[in-house]
């Protein structure tokens, strides 16, 4: 009898970590593999915290962690893993006396790759990736918000690492871009991002994974996520109190989530229903 | 691989405050020569500025966007140290030249300096991430200012004032113990 060890890209087992006697990650277990990630959540959710630890940045208090393959507690294995990852933090700031290209390039040499030649290709790959080939050697203080974030996806990717953990990364993205992010995202290896976009989830994602207060509450596809309000959907052209939830569409027509009532007009469930639902159950 | 960091990290290093710094150090030199009164009894805490000014020059703008790439964020400081300091220890030689505060008066005159600026980068490491320029740059300026304050350091037990003001009476050992704390010190 042979046994087989089944090595994910990501692989995380009862997860802890507390900030003061607050758990900001309260005994997470995940794991991910190839294809987009989406964690999902409301803010305070604990899905910073959580990209942070999957980062090497922030160390857990308790429960295991495996990035590639390795141990980020180690300090050897964690500079290893830090070789093979990519990772773009909430908002992050940048030198704003540096072009896009310096920017890049210096990343590069953080990341340890010394040709030079060799970082200023790849500096100009990722840049034009990410639709930076105009504004590439201007200064940052001169760029919009949109840009500078797309510098800043643009030194998570530097390298080509095989994952990126990305924490919302579509914030200050015109609906253009956002469709370049998907496009660049579907290419890449693993990735694992935070959003709070559903649309995004529901064009990327091979899997979903749902925070409450720290906590995973669901793990899934998409369509699974979806399927979680199957039946409980149905449109009106009145409010219904009886609802748990209830908006006015831009038809004009009023969506209410819950217990339908008799003969009313069941609809397909989105992505944003099964959510929503799952939020109502998790914050009555 | 070595020009490779330089010149980047020379240009992310913080330089404004060793710069304000070093004015007003040399304000207070021009003062001094001007009026003909030497400035020995601020010798002290004119060291601690500096210092601090260089413990401030550590802060990171982008420090969230490299906090996952492999070159360790204490590798990153001590690069930015390697730039900032010669340049504040040749600030201090210049005002302690203009100044006339000469070797004899002061001892050794780089020592205090070293001291302090190693104590801050002491501070700055094991103090958590966000408090760390702030508590790093703060802690010369503290430790300086024991001498300063009306406490009357001097005239408590000669052996606890020797404690209380190490920085002056043993800057090298000091100094030893600041780079110890800092190197083993395990920055993600």
């Amino acid at each position: 009898m042979s046994t087989t060890t089944i090595t994910h890209t990501i692989a995380a087992t009862d997860l802890v970590k507390r900030y003061g006697r607050r758990s900001a990650v309260d005994g997470l277990t995940l794991t991910a593999d190839a294809g987009v990630v989406g964690l999902l959540g409301p803010n305070g959710a604990g899905k910073t915290t959580l990209l942070r630890m999957l980062a090497t940045v922030l160390a857990p208090d308790a429960g295991r962690l495996e990035i590639l393959g390795l141990d980020p507690s180690v300090p050897r294995e964690r500079t290893e893993a830090r070789r093979r990852l990519g990772y773009l933090p909430q908002s992050p700031s940048l030198y704003p006396g540096f072009t896009p290209f310096d920017l890049v390039d210096y990343v590069a040499v953080l990341k340890e790759h010394t040709d030079r030649e060799w970082r200023r290709q790849e500096t100009r790959r990722v840049l034009e990736e990410v639709g930076l080939e105009d504004v590439m050697h201007r200064k940052i203080r001169t760029l919009s918000g949109g840009m500078r974030q797309r510098v800043a996806l643009a030194a998570a990717m530097v390298g080509n690492p095989p994952l990126l953990l990305l924490d919302e990364p579509a914030t200050g993205l015109d609906p253009d871009q956002r469709l370049r992010l998907r496009s660049l995202l579907s290419q890449a290896s693993t990735v694992v991002m935070s959003t709070h976009n559903i649309s995004e989830v529901s064009a990327l994602c091979q899997r979903v994974y749902v925070m409450f207060d720290g906590r995973l509450t669901f793990e899934g596809t998409p369509g699974e996520l979806a399927a979680l309000a199957e039946g409980r959907v149905w449109e009106d052209d009145r409010p219904d109190p009886d609802a748990i939830r209830s908006w006015q569409t831009s038809t004009g027509s009023y969506r209410h989530l819950g217990d339908p009532p008799a003969g009313a007009q069941v609809v397909t469930p989105t992505l944003d229903d099964g959510y929503l639902l799952l939020a109502r159950r998790e914050r009555p | 691989m070595t020009r490779a960091w330089l010149l980047p990290t020379a240009r992310a290093s913080e330089w404004l405050p060793l710069l304000a710094g070093a004015g007003a150090l040399a304000a207070l030199a021009g003062l001094s020569t001007a009026t003909g009164r030497s400035p020995i009894g601020l010798a002290g805490v004119c060291a601690a500025v500096l210092a601090a000014a260089t413990v401030a020059g550590l802060h990171d703008r982008a420090g969230a966007l490299l906090a996952a790439v492999p070159t360790s964020a204490a590798v990153r400081r001590a690069r930015r140290l390697a730039l900032l300091t010669p340049v504040a220890v040749a600030a201090w030689l210049a005002y302690l030249a203009v100044s006339g505060l000469t070797s004899t008066a002061l001892g050794w005159p780089v020592a205090e300096h070293v001291a302090l600026l190693a104590t801050g980068v002491a501070v700055h490491a094991w103090s958590p991430e966000r408090l760390a320029v702030v508590a790093g740059a703060a802690a010369p300026l503290v430790w300086a200012g024991l001498e300063a304050a009306p406490l009357g350091v001097e005239r408590l037990d000669p052996e606890l004032a020797e404690v209380l003001l190490a920085w002056q009476h043993h800057p090298w050992v000091v100094t030893l113990t600041a780079l110890v704390a800092t190197s083993t010190r395990r920055s993600r």
